[in-house]
């Protein structure tokens, strides 16, 4: 149902007066209008911020599903709280940022499910005094995450438009130890080496030697498995102290498919 | 040949090779597995053109067209080839303009509506052509045989047409040329519409201007196929530099070369790899747009190539304790040629290089030449382009170290009714033969990436086990799994492997991080050191797989996939997947079971159901229309719809024929995969051959009708007979074929063609059938039509289906019984349906 509009009236007003009046119009609506904006926004941001503290309940602290095991470092959980998730996600997306899915952010990469961040930032056992090298910047999510949790976060993105565009954000958002490199992550930093923690999310087909060289003795690395969308298993690779062979990996599932295989452990 | 039976010719010759094209574009684009889905959906277009005949069948109302003169619907005829030439390049083009991504399909909702799209956009042209087909089957039912012979022999052209045309050229101008098949159809179609008044002139002179735009359109700006951004192509097209720098096209895939100085392959290389073990400068190798290893530069020094021994594949060259004396080694699905420079590095004297596709082949060969080093021309490198399991069966040599590593032999994906991932080089008797081929002290090597909870090593160990026992061969000192993070070797060896070989591989595993997963004597933990997983999966399978037949009975069936070994009758390696599993799944991890999901079979699935619930929607629509004329007032005995035991043969018939048919097709395509010994030539030699000898069977029924014979015996003994000769190819196809399977391959098409021969009575039935049902109740002409066409896109999927549940040899003897049923049904056809059999009397 359409209303009948009233015939706009025509004075035959001067040019300057039509002017002021606009102005006079004008200007209090806009006003109006940035104090609505601002409003919202910061009902928006808090809008966000409860999703997030859902989002670490539901999905990280105490997963819905009991196959998957609950992270429990606050310090990653609060980690988790603090970072503004849909701010790393493309716009049409931010709807969709704290559900319990992977995103797409484009050129075929994606920002890992919640989980599956704060799973991997627990498994770096991030300490104050770490330095973190990352290996696939993406949106920059995880290098803000792991920002609050150590002292300096090197991360070296392959694909440029990505990388331009996740330093621009980081900068933006004030992340102050956080470092982007764009090029060819597969030799590390090796100015910055050696690190605490790495965590390659980029790993095509192998393990770039020249980054398990570049842990620290101690310093523990991470590596997704899977397709974009689907993180199958966690390679963790750990480096004792007793000298470079001295490493152990260890194929970690997200999911414990223990009670499905084979019936009871013998 | 009238224009009206040419122009049936040629549409039905587009219609399939359409279909080729559109498989092999969807296997570029994204995932073969959805074309199916995708396609089953399209060619439901036959089950709903009955409909849409079955209004037309409404709207007549002269008498004369319920007699045996039903020749008239021209106009609609021409109509709809007319817009079949039309929509079949708009609808490729809008195709590749849908954001589709099937990975994207769990999370995001739109991507549902994306796929609806994809149906709708694909369907049209396939119901343009099936109403036109269907119309010019059921207007003249009086010759359907002959009209349904030229149906069937259009076809069969049309699937021979799409493979020779994609030998020559890529998807993308292939489908120019069956555009002009489909644009003939419509031409002859139009000009057999004479005499036209003025109005009609105009229509078919914008008809022909429309189709010669788009053509000349096309041939401007052919509309290239959509990759998904999560193809591997996609992915190393970002890389910094990246550009394709060779494109190769035929029917087995598209070959992409990319260079980028940041593609490196070592699948799986150890973590201790030292720093002159870093790959040296490679191409990234990808067929169908998905990683399919690299082309390493090489200058003639192996010295330089160190990373080959720092990965889980170089295992067999470290597993001999004396090198033999003039190394000879057969690299199965050579490619890029890694497996190759392996054996070259290991001192081979002989190399026999064995890959299917000649296109990689030629591009090392040429293009690539420097950069390879003239791999595939070395002196000692024999390149042999055959099929892997074939080449070894019947090759004349014996080597030292057979290699199958990360190779999947190419699905027929071609022609998308072929694939359902049959794979005949990791079935028991494929091991068998490799181990036959192996000399003294030899091993077979295959190599595959790991995955977690682990399958495919798991089903490799079973399948080898199995191998060795039938070869009386005790299979626990013969076995060595070796695995990394990434990729899993297993080793097989016809003599126990000795105490200095199991210590000269222990120690070069130990020393690159490689677990020895499986071991003769290996003490317990022992498997599971560098690489660590919280329960020892591989420990506990070999335990169960050696420990005999009750413990690994149990063993399989408590696992939650599905692990017993592939046979040449059950060649599905890649079958993982359990229905048991799925609630525990569900109950144990809900959406999180989702990464580890067998997506191939819930897609199969999931098509089988869409097809079976629209297929029964679409079966029921042409009735409901029908009924309804029936009911609105005409009172005439033959307007009325016959009753309901009359209609239920009518429907079984159909049905067991559209089954029936299909079975038969896709059970023999699998089979002769594996004699023909090369996905395409199985492809274009059984789909063409086929529904060739078929057309020619139905036009040989037309001339025993012109002799007076009766229809409805004709069509029984045909049943009979195709009933038959499937039921004999379930039980003896496999075991004729497999001795000859060292002919000749002209020897070996002349065979399958032979065995396809009897198959010539198939395209019987159906069209004495519909020819039956003409004479007496035309009215259910275009019900026929919509259930013979909904059965067999249903049957493709079910086909599989049975195939992966119980075998070949099941799919053959269901095929077997459909036929049964149909020769029962036409035995007494005009006895049920109350009306005399009115015979032609000869000229």
């Amino acid at each position: 149902m359409s209303r009948p509009r009233p015939a706009r009236r025509r004075g035959p007003r001067g040019r300057s007066a039509g002017q002021k009046s606009f102005r006079v119009v004008v200007a209090p609506v806009c006003l109006l209008l940035a104090a609505a904006a601002l409003l919202l926004a910061q009902g928006d941001e808090e809008t966000f911020r409860k999703r997030r503290e859902e989002m670490v309940r539901t999905q990280i602290a105490s997963p819905r599903w009991s196959g998957s095991e609950a992270v429990r470092d606050t310090r990653v959980l609060e980690a988790m709280r603090q970072t503004p998730r849909h701010r790393f996600v493309p716009q049409e997306l931010v709807p969709n940022a704290y559900e319990d899915r992977p995103l797409p952010i484009g050129y075929g990469q994606t920002i890992s499910q919640p989980y599956i961040v704060a799973k991997m930032t627990d498994l770096l056992a991030p300490k104050k005094e770490h330095r973190a090298l990352e290996i696939g910047t993406g949106s920059g999510y995880q290098a803000a995450i792991l920002s609050p949790l150590v002292t300096e976060v090197y991360t070296i993105e392959i694909i440029e438009p990505l990388g331009t565009a996740a330093r621009e954000r980081l900068a933006t958002l004030g992340y102050k130890n956080i470092d982007v490199r764009i090029g060819d992550g597969y030799f590390g930093w090796p100015e910055k080496a050696p690190f605490d923690c790495i965590v390659v999310t980029a790993a095509a087909n192998h393990i770039p030697p020249p980054l398990v060289e570049q842990l620290k003795a101690g310093g523990r690395m991470v590596i997704p498995v899977g397709n974009p969308f689907q993180v199958q298993t966690l390679v963790l690779v750990t480096k004792g102290t007793k000298g470079p062979r001295d490493i152990q990996v260890r194929n970690l599932m997200p999911v414990a498919f223990v009670p499905l295989v084979g019936g009871p452990k013998k | 040949m009238r224009r009206r039976e040419a122009a049936l010719l040629l549409i039905s010759a587009a219609v399939l090779a359409y279909q080729v094209m559109l498989v092999r574009a969807f296997a570029i684009g994204q995932w073969h597995h959805f074309a199916y889905m995708v396609i089953s959906i399209a060619l439901l277009g036959f089950g709903a053109s009955g409909t849409l005949l079955a209004g037309l069948e409404r709207r007549k109302t002269t008498p004369s067209a319920e007699t045996g003169a039903r020749a008239g619907g021209g106009g609609w005829f021409a109509l709809s080839t007319t817009l079949f030439a039309l929509v079949l390049p708009v609808s490729f083009a809008l195709a590749q303009k849908i954001p589709f991504d099937p990975y994207l399909i769990i999370w995001d909702r739109r991507q549902w509506l994306y796929l609806a799209c994809y149906y709708l956009v694909l369907f049209v042209p396939f119901f343009a052509a099936a109403t036109a087909i269907g119309l010019a089957l059921i207007r003249e039912s009086e010759k359907c045989p002959r009209l349904y012979g030229f149906n069937l022999a259009g076809s069969g052209a049309g699937a021979a047409l799409a493979v020779g045309l994609l030998k020559f050229a890529p998807v993308e101008p292939a489908l120019l040329a069956v555009g002009g098949l489909a644009q003939g159809g419509a031409l002859l179609a139009l000009v057999d519409l004479a005499p036209l008044g003025k109005r009609g002139r105009w229509l078919v002179a914008a008809a022909v201007g429309a189709m010669a735009g788009l053509t000349l359109l096309w041939t401007a700006h052919p509309p290239a196929v959509r990759l998904s951004q999560y193809k591997g192509l996609s992915y190393a097209l970002n890389l910094p530099e990246a550009r394709v720098v060779a494109q190769r096209s035929s029917p087995l895939g598209r070959v992409d070369v990319v260079a980028s100085p940041a593609i490196r392959h070592a699948p799986g290389l150890s973590l201790l790899a030292p720093p002159e073990a870093v790959p040296p400068s490679q191409l990234g190798l990808y067929v169908d747009a998905e990683t399919s290893g690299a082309v390493t530069r090489y200058d003639g020094d192996t010295t330089k190539l160190a990373f080959l021994d720092w990965m889980t594949t170089a295992a067999p060259y470290f597993a001999r304790d004396d090198a033999p004396q003039a190394l000879r080694v057969c690299v199965l699905g050579a490619g890029g040629g890694a497996g190759v420079l392996l054996a070259l590095r290991h001192g081979a004297q002989q190399v026999d290089a064995v890959e299917l596709d000649a296109n990689v082949v030629g591009l090392l060969r040429e293009a690539f030449r420097d950069f390879s080093g003239a791999l595939y021309d070395r002196p000692g490198v024999r390149v042999h382009r055959a099929e892997a399991r074939a080449f070894v069966q019947a090759a004349p040599y014996a080597w030292d170290v057979i290699d199958l590593s990360l190779v999947d032999s190419f699905a027929a994906a071609v022609a998308g009714v072929g694939a359902v991932g049959e794979n005949y080089l990791y079935t028991r008797e494929a091991f068998e033969s490799f181990l036959e081929h192996l000399r003294p002290g030899g091993l077979v090597a295959v190599t595959r990436w790991v995955r977690q909870p682990p399958r495919d090593e798991l089903k490799l160990f079973a399948t080898a086990s199995a191998a060795l026992e039938r070869m009386g061969l005790q299979p626990a000192d013969r076995l060595v799994l070796v695995r990394s993070w990434a990729t899993a070797t297993l080793l097989v060896k016809k003599e126990p492997f000795t105490a200095r070989e199991l210590a000269a591989l222990r120690r070069w595993a130990a020393e690159r991080l490689f677990d020895t997963a499986y071991f003769p004597g290996l003490a317990p933990g022992e498997g599971n050191r560098f690489n660590v997983l919280d329960r020892d999966h591989y420990a506990e399978a070999a335990a169960a797989i050696l420990g005999g037949d009750a413990r690994r009975e149990q063993f399989f069936r408590e696992y939650a996939f599905y692990l017993r070994p592939a046979t040449d009758d059950r060649p599905y390696f890649f079958h993982f997947f359990r229905w048991r599993a799925l609630p525990l799944m569900l109950a144990t991890v809900g959406a999180a079971w989702i990464p580890f999901v067998e997506w191939g079979y819930l897609i199969l699935v999931a098509t089988l159901v869409q097809a079976a619930l629209l297929g029964a929607l679409l079966i029921a629509a042409p009735l409901v229309l029908l009924r309804r004329r029936a009911l609105q007032g005409d009172h005439a005995p033959s307007r009325q719809l016959p009753g309901r035991g009359a209609r239920l043969r009518v429907f079984l018939y159909f049905l067991a024929l559209g089954l029936g048919y299909l079975f038969v097709e896709m059970a023999l395509i699998q089979r002769l995969v594996f004699f023909l010994a090369n996905p395409v030539y199985a492809v274009a030699v059984v789909l063409a051959g086929l529904l060739l000898v078929s057309g020619l069977g139905s036009c040989w029924a037309a001339r025993r009708l012109q002799q007076g014979s009766s229809g409805a015996r004709v069509a029984c003994f045909a049943a009979l007979g195709v009933a038959a000769t499937a039921a004999a190819y379930a039980f003896g196809l496999r075991a004729a074929l497999t001795p000859l399977l060292a002919w000749p391959l002209a020897a070996r098409m002349g065979v399958a063609l032979a065995v396809m021969l009897p198959l010539a009575a198939m395209g019987m039935p159906f069209p004495l059938g519909l020819r039956q049902l003409g004479r007496t109740r035309a009215e259910l002409l275009p019900w026929a039509w919509a259930i013979n066409g909904c059965a067999s896109v249903v049957a493709t999927s079910l086909a599989t289906l049975v195939a992966l549940g119980a075998g070949l040899a099941a799919v053959l003897l269901a095929a077997a019984a459909c036929y049964g049923v149909a020769a029962l049904l036409a035995h007494r056809w005009q006895e049920r349906l109350n009306e005399p059999e009115l015979t032609l009397s000869p000229r």
